[in-house]
């Protein structure tokens, strides 16, 4: 944080656009190898609701979408995200 | 070559001669009033030689004069009398309320009382205690007796004679005013021009030539009228634009002619010379109060000489009596709070903000300025013009952006024309500052804009503070949004003598219990909201908690429960309002959550949804937290905290029993909320949460079952 005075940064960037797990794996810092469409917020107590919405904002950021209040209230899964970009015409 | 004016002493010496000359029955009593000497003011010269049947000098017997007069009057006769000075007029103040004044009316029938009572009122000369006061505010409100005021816009003639015929009467007659001229052809000066509103005696309207409309009405009597000139241009120089109303007839108020004029202006107020209190422009100010509480933006202004004797020393008579620089300097600092007119008694943060050095040129058309928009910020960033230098704007359409400490705000346009910006993007710029005008006709050649002192800030980010000083290596300057916060912990913590209590209380059933209506729902439902509903479903019981305080005595009781929850995603800490929380599902609520936290991110709130809670809850539910004793977000008298989720080894009969429990915080206005109130409050909230029916109960309020329990 202190790298970044006043404003939130994620923990590590992630890489272009496709690259979900990564983003996800870097918020919650765990290997990517930890991370599977599964993963959110009933399996992993890393996923609380800070990292929620910095996974939130990263995601917008990466993929260039803005989420809605609800769609980022149900995104509370690696598959669930996914699905959300799907709907969007986005690959991940 | 135009004739000079009449001084006011020589126009009322003229219309004495001329009633006198038209009405065969008026007579003059007075001490000291015959020629050669003429009176004290003069007033009165070469009357008594003209008239000397009907001109009578008296012995120094205020009441006597006065009793007399009655009596002529009674028998058919018109009467003027002179006070040599207004404070005499003390000693025929029970003449004048139990004589003159009631026997208009105590005979059956209404009994014509023409006198009119001279009084010289007001210091500025020099003359002590006993010879400089301003008494017109001991006569206001008596049955039947009027009230006159000579000005320098209205015809001695036309006041005297309207004062005999609908007397009695008292004409209070400045005795700094006596030696000026009278303002004629409806000019004042080369920047003011004048117009007498209303039924006789009217009102003289006094205007800026240019036409701008009021920013600032201030009403005054007559005596008052050149200061209030004079603090008028000091005013235009800050570039507020001052109108003037001053009436011919004090008392009874003829205000309804001119409403129309007060309630366009963003601030009214009043100037009189007298001491405060009890006086003409309290009555004003409680007329304007009644009938244009809707269109006042700020309560009247009232200004008044200082609160002691009128000394007689000059520099020290100065000092008490309403001056031009003071009405200026109050009205001016006065606007500073109100929104939507420029001042500058609030300081110019950064150069370029310069809505007080614009070309005079520059003032023509409507002003555009920052109005305020919450209670924390003195200046705001303006961010962006939506309507470019030079081009039309329509009334009403979005024209620039302003960005507080925690929003960004469009700012409309006032009206339609083109725009004239006088501040550039990126400038930090007080509240009230000029930063457009909107001008009738387009620029002959587009002027760039001011150049930016500081780069544009990003819109979708907290704009960096200009730094007055260098940053240097072990300094730093907060952002804008810390220092709104800055100002409002500030405040509460010089207001709000708070207290505070804690409760434990145990959620592993309604973290399991949200968990599963995450699931059920699909969408993440925590504590935070359940808390909320908690908090809301409280106010019935609690309704002191949910108010604001009035004054010492007094606390508006809210209608709901709109909840200002804290949000902080580190891009700043916001308290944005959750409404009427009692009669929402908790999925709205959290889907409304959401979108505060995605807001804060993106840097996006605007100033409605931060204003307005009635309540304010603190969370803090990140693991580990204890307890979390928060500021009550003045003018709110409560806020609660919710700390971390811990496990606890707690004994559950006799057994000890690992148990998750988190710590309920109230921070409560000691000056309304009691401990009792607040650890009930505190253990109502908990039982909401940890008893399995009532959780049930709040989890599944509909607006129908609230109604119902409310």
């Amino acid at each position: 944080m202190d790298d970044c005075p006043g404003r939130w940064c994620p923990v590590g960037e992630p890489s272009p656009r496709g690259e979900l797990v990564e983003l996800v794996a870097a918020v919650l810092q765990v290997p990517v190898s930890d991370v599977g469409d599964d993963t959110g917020t009933a399996t992993s107590a890393q996923w609380t609701s800070l990292r929620h919405l910095q996974i939130v904002a990263g995601v917008e950021r990466t993929y260039g979408i803005r989420l809605t209040a609800g769609e980022a209230r149900t995104c509370r899964s690696v598959r669930a995200l996914r699905e959300v970009l799907a709907e969007k015409g986005l690959t991940s | 070559m135009r004739a000079l004016a009449p001084r006011v002493v020589e126009g009322l010496n003229g219309a004495l001669h001329r009633l006198f000359a038209e009405r065969p029955a008026l007579h003059l009593l007075g001490e000291d009033v015959l020629d050669p000497y003429g009176g004290a003011f003069k007033v009165t010269r070469g009357l008594s030689t003209a008239h000397p049947d009907r001109v009578l000098t008296t012995p120094l017997s205020e009441a006597g004069i006065t009793g007399v007069a009655a009596g002529l009057a009674l028998s058919g006769d018109q009467v003027v009398v002179e006070m040599m000075f207004g404070d005499f007029a003390a000693l025929a103040f029970d003449q004048l309320l139990n004589l003159v004044s009631k026997s208009v009316t105590m005979y059956g029938h209404r009994v014509p009382m023409p006198v009119v009572v001279r009084c010289p009122v007001g210091g500025g000369r020099g003359y002590g205690p006993t010879h400089s006061q301003s008494v017109q505010k001991h006569f206001v409100g008596i049955p039947n007796l009027s009230l006159y005021e000579t000005t320098p816009f209205h015809d001695p003639y036309l006041l005297l004679s309207h004062a005999l015929d609908h007397g009695p009467s008292v004409l209070f007659e400045d005795k700094v005013l006596y030696t000026r001229r009278s303002f004629t052809d409806g000019v004042v000066d080369e920047h003011l021009r004048y117009t007498v509103v209303g039924a006789a005696p009217g009102w003289a309207h006094v205007a800026p030539a240019d036409g701008s409309p009021a920013d600032v009405v201030l009403l005054c009597p007559g005596g008052v009228a050149h200061r209030a000139v004079e603090a008028a241009g000091l005013l235009r120089d800050r570039g507020i634009a001052v109108h003037l109303l001053v009436p011919g007839r004090l008392y009874p108020l003829d205000l309804d002619e001119v409403l129309p004029l007060i309630a366009g202006a963003r601030l009214v107020a009043v100037a009189e010379e007298s001491t405060e209190g009890g006086t003409w422009g309290a009555e004003v100010a409680a007329h304007v109060h009644r009938s244009c509480w809707q269109d006042l933006r700020a309560p009247v202004l009232m200004l008044s000489s200082a609160d002691s004797i009128v000394p007689t020393a000059p520099h020290l008579e100065a000092r008490v009596l309403l001056g031009a620089q003071r009405i200026a300097e109050e009205v001016a600092a006065a606007v500073g709070t109100v929104p939507g007119v420029v001042s500058d008694a609030v300081p110019d943060v950064v150069p370029g903000a310069v809505p007080d050095a614009a070309p005079e040129a520059e003032a023509v058309g409507v002003p555009v300025t920052a109005p305020k928009l919450n209670n924390n910020d003195e200046t705001y960033v303006l961010l962006e013009w939506l309507v470019a230098e030079g081009e039309r704007v329509a009334e009403g359409a979005p024209l620039v952006e302003l960005e507080t400490s925690k929003a960004v705000e469009e700012i409309a346009a006032p009206a339609s024309g083109y725009v004239r910006a006088s501040v550039a993007a990126g400038t930090e710029v007080p509240v009230g500052a000029v930063l457009a005008h909107l001008v009738p006709t387009a620029p002959a050649a587009t002027a760039a804009p001011p150049a930016a002192p500081v780069p544009p800030a990003a819109q979708t980010a907290p704009a960096p503070a200009p730094a007055p000083v260098a940053e240097r290596s072990r300094t730093r300057v907060l952002d804008r949004v810390q220092q709104g916060i800055a100002a409002v912990v500030t405040r509460a913590h010089r207001e709000v003598p708070a207290a505070f209590a804690a409760l434990e209380v145990g959620v592993d059933h309604a973290i399991e219990r949200l968990r599963a209506l995450s699931e059920e729902t699909g969408g993440e439902i925590g504590l935070a909201e359940a808390v909320v509903k908690a908090v809301a479903a409280a106010r019935p019981a609690f309704p002191t908690l949910f108010g604001t305080l009035v004054d010492e005595r007094t606390v508006a009781l809210a209608d709901t429960a709109d909840v200002a929850v804290t949000v902080d995603t580190g891009t700043g800490l916001y308290t944005p309002v959750l409404r009427d929380c009692a009669n929402r599902s908790v999925e709205e609520l959290a889907d409304d959550l959401m979108d505060f936290r995605l807001k804060a991110l993106r840097g996006e709130f605007t100033a409605r949804e931060l204003d307005g809670g009635t309540i304010g809850v603190s969370l803090n539910l990140e693991p580990g937290v204890l307890v979390v004793s928060p500021i009550v977000l003045w003018p709110q008298l409560c806020m609660v905290s919710v700390s971390g989720p811990i496990a606890r080894v707690l004994p559950v009969d006799g057994a000890p029993v690992v148990t998750t429990v988190v710590t309920l915080g109230l921070a409560h206005d000691h000056r309304v909320v009691n401990g009792r109130e607040a650890v009930a409050f505190l253990r109502a909230v908990a039982d909401s949460l940890c008893d399995p029916h009532q959780l049930d109960d709040l989890l599944r309020v509909t607006p129908a079952d609230h109604d119902h329990r409310d």
